[in-house]
C-alpha cells in the first residue's frame, strides 16, 4: 500500500516530537525530576549497554541485574502457563468441578499479590524463590480463568461428532479441546505477561539482592533521578518486547489452529 | 535511625479529610510568638518526623522537659519507619523537620540536586557497640573475613550501613563485591536471621540487643570502629527553602535541641526512661540498650567525614562541602 | 491494540457476557438442561469454599509448615472477624475505597473521550499509536517514588498512580468497542444529516458500551491492587489505606495471621467492587442486545 510508509512515519513522528520537546524543555528548566532524554539515554548506555561485544554489549551490571530479573519472569510465567493451562482444561471440562471451584478461583484472582509477599518471604527464601513464587501466583489466575472459560466453550456439535466417530479421549483433547481453548488461553496469557513485569518489580522492591527492581530501589534511595528514569525507560522497553513476543507466539499458534480448524468437519 | 518500624499513627480517614490534609499541607496557621531570645518566630507549631530508635531520644526529651516550650515552639512528632520515606512530605510541607535522618541519604539527594537541605541539629554519633553486624553462633562466621560471599541484611542500600561495612571489610582484606546486601526492615531482621534467610544482619540499637537476647546472636564486626569510629550518623534536616523562610524558628529549634542533646548525653537514665514512650522497647529492656553519643552542636569537620566517606565509597561523584549545609 | 478481552460477538445471555470469560466476572453456572432439580450453582460454590477451608485447617493442624509462617485457617478467620470491627482498619478500607473510586472516575473521564477521539480519527490513532504502545507497559509500581517526590505524598500521589494504570484498559476497550460499531447505522444517521458528534453519542458510544464496561471492570481490579501495593511500599506516612495497614501489621514475626486477614478482606473488597460494577452494568445496559435476559 502506498500509504504504508506515510503511516509508519506518522507513527514515529509523534514519539520523536515528544522526545524533542522534552529535551528542549528539560534543558531549559533544569529540573532534576525530569532529566533530558539525552542524559537518560547516555545513562542507559553507560549502565547496561556499554559492555564488550563478546557479551552482546551488556555490562556486568546488565548481566548481574537485568538477566536474573528476566529469568525470574520466565520461570514464573512458565509455571503459571503449565499449571493454568493444564488445570484450566481439566476444570473447564468438568461442570461439577468448575461449579465447586469458581468462587474460590474468583477470590484468589482478586487477592492482591502484594498482600501475600510477606507470607512468601516467610515461606521461601528471600530472593529468587520468593520472587518466582510471587510472579507465578499472580500470573496464574488470568491464564487459569480464561482457559477454564475456553475449555467450557468447545463446540458441542463437534464433541458429539467426535464421540460418534469414537475418537479416543486423547485425540479429542488434542484435536478438539485444546485448539478450541487456545484463543481464550492466549487472552489470559496476554494479561499475565504484563502482570509478570509488574510483579517482578514489586517483588524485587520488597526484598531482593539483585535484579532490575533492586536496581531501581538503589537508584531511588540515592536520589539519582537520571538512573531512576533510565530504569523506567528500560522497563517500558522490556514490556514492549514481551508484548511483541507474546503476539508473535500467539499469531503462530493461532494461525496453525485456524488452519487446523478449517480442516475439521 | 534507619528502621522501618511501623507504629500506628492514626490520621483521619475519609475523602474530604484526606483532601484537606493533602491540599492544605503544612501545619497549623503560622502565628508569631517570641523565642527565649526575644526574636519573633515565624512559625510556632512544628511537625517533626521521628524514627523509633535510640537516636531520637533527645527529641522526645526536649518535648518532655519543655525545652521547646521555652523557645516558644510546639512540636508534634510523627513516627516514620524510614527517614527517606518522609522526604516527599518534607518537600511538600506536611512535615517540617525530619529527625535523625541519616546523613548519607540527604547528602546524596543534595548532590544529585533532587532537593536542597539544611542540617539544623546533630543527631547521633555511633558508638562501637551500638552499630554492627550480628550473626548466629551456628553460622560459623568469625570476624570480618568470614563475611566473604555471605548475605547481609541492611535496612537501606547505598547508605551508611553498606558504606561503613564496605570500608571495614576492605580494611580486613575482604572485597566488598563478594558480599550480598539485601533490604530487610529492621523489625524483620531477627526473624530473617533465625530462619536462615540471611547469614548476618547489620543493625543498630535497639534491634541489636533484641537479636542478642532473643536468639543469642553474636557480633561479627562493629561498624563503628577503625577509620569510621565516632562517625556522625544522623541529624535533623529541613529543606533549604524552609530554613530560609523560617530562620528564627530554625534557630529556636536548634537551641532547644542543643540543650536536649547535652542533657541526653549526660543522663543515660533519662534516655532509658523515655525510650518506651516512642519505641517498642519495654521498660525492662531499656537499661540493656547501648546508647549512642549525642553531640550538642554540629561539628563541620566531623560531618565532613561522612561526605568524604561517601566520595571514597562511590556514592558521590564529586566532593561535597558540607559547611554550607549546616544551619547557623 | 488487540489486547483486552473481547465480548463474544454473538448475543449471549447475561451469564455469558458477565461470566468467567471476562476477568473477575461473577460466577455464572450452567443452567439446568432439562426438567428436574439439579444443584443450584451457588450451593456448589459454597460447598467448594467450605471444603477448602476444612482442608486448609486440617493441613495447618498437621503442622507441616510452622504455624508462625502459615497460621491456621481458623486463626486467620478469627483475626479477619476482629478486623471487621476495628476502627483503624475500617478507616483504612474507607481510604482505599475512596482513592479507588476517585482514581477510577478520573481514569474513565479521561480515557473514554480519548478513546472516542482515537477511535474516530484514524490519523490521530495511527500517529499516537507508537507512543501509547510504548507507555502502556510501564508498571505504575516503578513510578511511585518519582510521583511521590514530584507531587507529594497522600491522596494526590495515590490517585495519580491509579489513574495512570487504569486509563489503558478503558482506553483500549473504548477503541475496540468503537471498531465494532455497525457502519450501516452510522452511515444512515450521517445521511440524515446528523453531525459527527451526535452520531458518536447516538450510535457509537451506546454500541460500544459493553466493551467500555468490561474495560472499566478490568481497570477497577487494577486500581484496587495498585492502591494496596503503593500503600504497602510507602507506608503510613503517605496516607491511609489497606496497604499501609499491611505494612504496619507486617512487623516482626507472628503477625502473619493479621496480614492474611487483611489480605482476605482485600480480596473480598475486590470481588465486591467487581460485583457492584457488574450490577451497574446490567442496569445501565439492559437494553443492549448482548444483555437480553432470555438466553438467545
Amino acid at each position: 500500500m502506498s500509504r504504508a510508509p506515510g503511516r509508519l512515519v506518522a507513527r514515529w513522528a509523534v514519539i520523536a516530537a515528544a522526545v524533542v520537546l522534552w529535551q528542549v524543555w528539560a534543558r531549559q528548566q533544569g529540573s532534576s525530576f525530569f532529566p533530558p532524554p539525552s542524559a537518560i539515554a547516555a545513562r542507559m548506555y553507560q549502565q547496561w549497554f556499554s559492555g564488550p561485544p563478546s557479551h552482546l554489549f551488556l555490562t556486568p551490571d546488565a548481566v548481574g541485574n537485568v538477566l536474573p530479573s528476566l529469568g525470574r519472569i520466565a520461570a514464573g510465567l512458565a509455571i503459571a502457563v503449565v499449571v493454568g493451562g493444564v488445570a484450566g482444561v481439566a476444570i473447564g471440562r468438568s461442570v461439577a468441578l468448575s461449579g465447586y471451584l469458581d468462587p474460590l478461583l474468583q477470590f484468589a484472582r482478586a487477592l492482591p499479590a502484594v498482600t501475600l509477599v510477606p507470607v512468601f518471604i516467610a515461606l521461601f527464601r528471600l530472593g529468587t524463590e520468593m520472587e518466582v513464587a510471587t510472579i507465578a501466583f499472580g500470573t496464574v489466575w488470568p491464564i487459569l480463568l480464561n482457559t477454564i472459560d475456553g475449555a467450557r466453550s468447545v463446540d458441542p456439535v463437534q464433541m458429539e461428532t467426535a464421540r460418534a466417530f469414537r475418537l479416543p479421549g486423547w485425540q479429542r483433547l488434542t484435536r478438539l479441546i485444546i485448539p478450541a481453548t487456545m484463543p481464550r488461553f492466549f487472552a489470559g496469557l496476554r494479561l499475565s505477561v504484563s502482570l509478570a513485569l509488574v510483579l517482578m518489580v514489586f517483588a524485587e522492591l520488597a526484598g531482593s539482592s539483585n535484579g532490575l527492581g533492586y536496581e531501581m530501589s538503589n537508584a531511588e534511595s540515592s536520589f539519582d533521578m537520571t538512573w531512576v528514569w533510565a530504569t523506567i525507560v528500560l522497563l517500558a522497553l522490556l514490556g514492549n518486547v514481551f508484548n511483541l513476543l507474546e503476539q508473535a507466539v500467539e499469531h503462530r499458534m493461532l494461525g496453525w489452529h485456524r488452519g487446523a480448524r478449517g480442516r475439521m468437519p | 535511625m534507619f528502621p522501618r518500624r511501623r507504629t500506628a499513627c492514626i490520621v483521619a480517614a475519609g475523602l474530604a479529610t484526606l483532601w484537606a490534609t493533602a491540599a492544605c499541607g503544612g501545619s497549623a496557621q503560622p502565628s508569631t510568638s517570641t523565642s527565649s531570645t526575644g526574636t519573633r518566630l515565624e512559625k510556632t507549631h512544628l511537625t517533626v518526623g521521628a524514627l523509633p530508635i535510640v537516636d531520637d531520644a533527645p527529641l522526645f526529651l526536649a518535648i518532655k522537659n519543655g525545652y521547646f516550650r521555652q523557645q516558644g515552639l510546639t512540636v508534634t512528632t510523627q513516627i516514620i519507619p524510614q527517614s527517606t520515606l518522609a522526604i516527599p512530605d518534607m518537600l511538600h510541607g506536611t512535615v517540617d523537620i525530619i529527625g535523625t535522618g541519616n546523613y548519607v541519604s540527604f547528602f546524596e539527594g543534595q548532590a544529585q540536586k533532587t532537593f536542597s537541605i539544611r542540617v539544623l541539629s546533630a543527631g547521633a554519633t555511633c558508638t562501637q557497640n551500638s552499630f554492627g553486624i550480628l550473626t548466629l553462633p551456628k553460622s560459623g562466621i568469625k570476624g570480618p573475613a568470614g563475611l566473604a560471599g555471605k548475605t547481609i541484611a541492611v535496612n537501606l542500600t547505598n547508605n551508611i550501613q553498606t558504606l561503613t561495612a564496605d570500608t571495614l571489610l576492605k580494611a580486613s582484606g575482604v572485597g566488598p563485591a563478594s558480599v550480598k546486601y539485601v533490604v530487610v526492615p529492621f523489625p524483620d531482621m531477627a526473624a530473617a536471621l533465625q530462619a536462615g534467610r540471611v547469614n548476618a544482619i547489620s543493625v543498630v540499637e535497639p534491634f541489636m540487643t533484641g537479636a542478642e537476647q532473643a536468639m543469642g546472636a553474636v557480633p561479627v564486626m562493629s561498624q563503628c570502629s577503625g577509620s569510621v569510629s565516632r562517625l556522625p550518623l544522623s541529624g535533623y534536616f529541613a529543606t533549604a527553602a524552609w530554613a530560609a523562610k523560617y530562620p528564627h524558628t530554625a534557630h529556636a529549634f536548634q537551641v532547644a535541641m542543643a540543650k536536649a542533646q547535652a542533657f541526653a548525653d549526660a543522663n543515660p537514665s533519662a534516655v532509658q526512661k523515655v525510650l518506651p514512650t516512642y519505641t517498642k522497647i519495654t521498660a525492662a529492656a531499656a537499661p540493656h540498650i547501648k546508647l549512642s553519643y549525642y553531640p550538642p552542636a554540629l561539628n563541620p569537620a566531623q560531618v565532613q567525614r561522612v561526605a568524604d566517606l561517601m566520595l571514597a565509597g562511590g556514592l558521590l561523584k564529586t566532593p561535597l562541602d558540607v559547611r554550607p549545609l549546616l544551619f547557623h | 491494540m488487540r489486547d483486552w478481552v473481547r465480548l463474544p460477538a454473538r448475543p449471549a445471555g447475561p451469564g455469558r457476557a458477565a461470566g468467567a470469560s471476562t476477568p473477575g466476572g461473577v460466577a455464572g453456572p450452567a443452567r439446568p438442561a432439562g426438567p428436574g432439580w439439579s444443584m443450584p450453582g451457588w450451593v456448589r460454590g459454597v460447598c467448594g469454599v467450605v471444603v477448602f477451608l476444612l482442608a486448609a485447617e486440617a493441613f495447618g493442624r498437621a503442622d507441616v509448615i510452622n504455624r508462625a509462617v502459615l497460621p491456621l485457617a481458623s486463626t486467620v478467620l478469627a483475626r479477619a472477624a476482629g478486623l471487621a470491627v476495628s476502627g483503624q482498619f475500617l478507616g483504612d478500607v474507607a481510604a482505599t475505597i475512596g482513592a479507588w473510586a476517585l482514581g477510577l472516575a478520573i481514569a474513565v473521564a479521561v480515557a473514554v473521550p480519548a478513546g472516542v477521539v482515537l477511535g474516530s480519527l484514524p490519523g490521530v490513532r495511527a500517529a499516537t499509536r507508537a507512543m501509547v504502545e510504548f507507555l502502556r507497559p510501564i508498571p505504575s509500581v516503578a513510578l511511585i517514588v518519582l510521583v511521590g517526590l514530584i507531587l507529594g505524598p497522600g491522596l494526590r500521589m495515590n490517585v495519580t498512580l491509579i489513574v495512570y494504570a487504569a486509563i489503558w484498559p478503558v482506553l483500549f476497550n473504548t477503541i475496540y468497542g468503537l471498531d465494532d460499531v455497525d457502519p450501516v447505522a452510522r452511515e444512515t444517521l450521517r445521511a440524515f444529516g446528523f453531525g459527527r458528534l451526535r452520531v458518536i453519542t447516538l450510535v457509537d458510544l451506546p454500541s460500544a458500551s459493553p466493551f467500555i464496561a468490561t474495560g472499566i471492570r478490568l481497570a477497577s481490579s487494577i486500581a484496587i491492587i495498585l492502591n494496596i501495593s503503593t500503600g504497602y511500599l510507602t507506608g503510613r506516612i503517605s496516607g491511609n489505606g489497606i496497604g499501609a495497614f499491611i505494612a504496619e501489621a507486617n512487623t516482626g514475626a507472628g503477625n502473619t495471621s493479621l496480614v492474611l486477614a487483611a489480605a482476605l478482606w482485600a480480596g473480598l473488597l475486590g470481588l465486591a467492587a467487581n460485583a457492584v460494577l457488574v450490577w451497574g452494568e446490567r442496569r445501565v445496559l439492559r437494553w443492549h442486545h448482548s444483555y437480553s435476559p432470555e438466553p438467545a
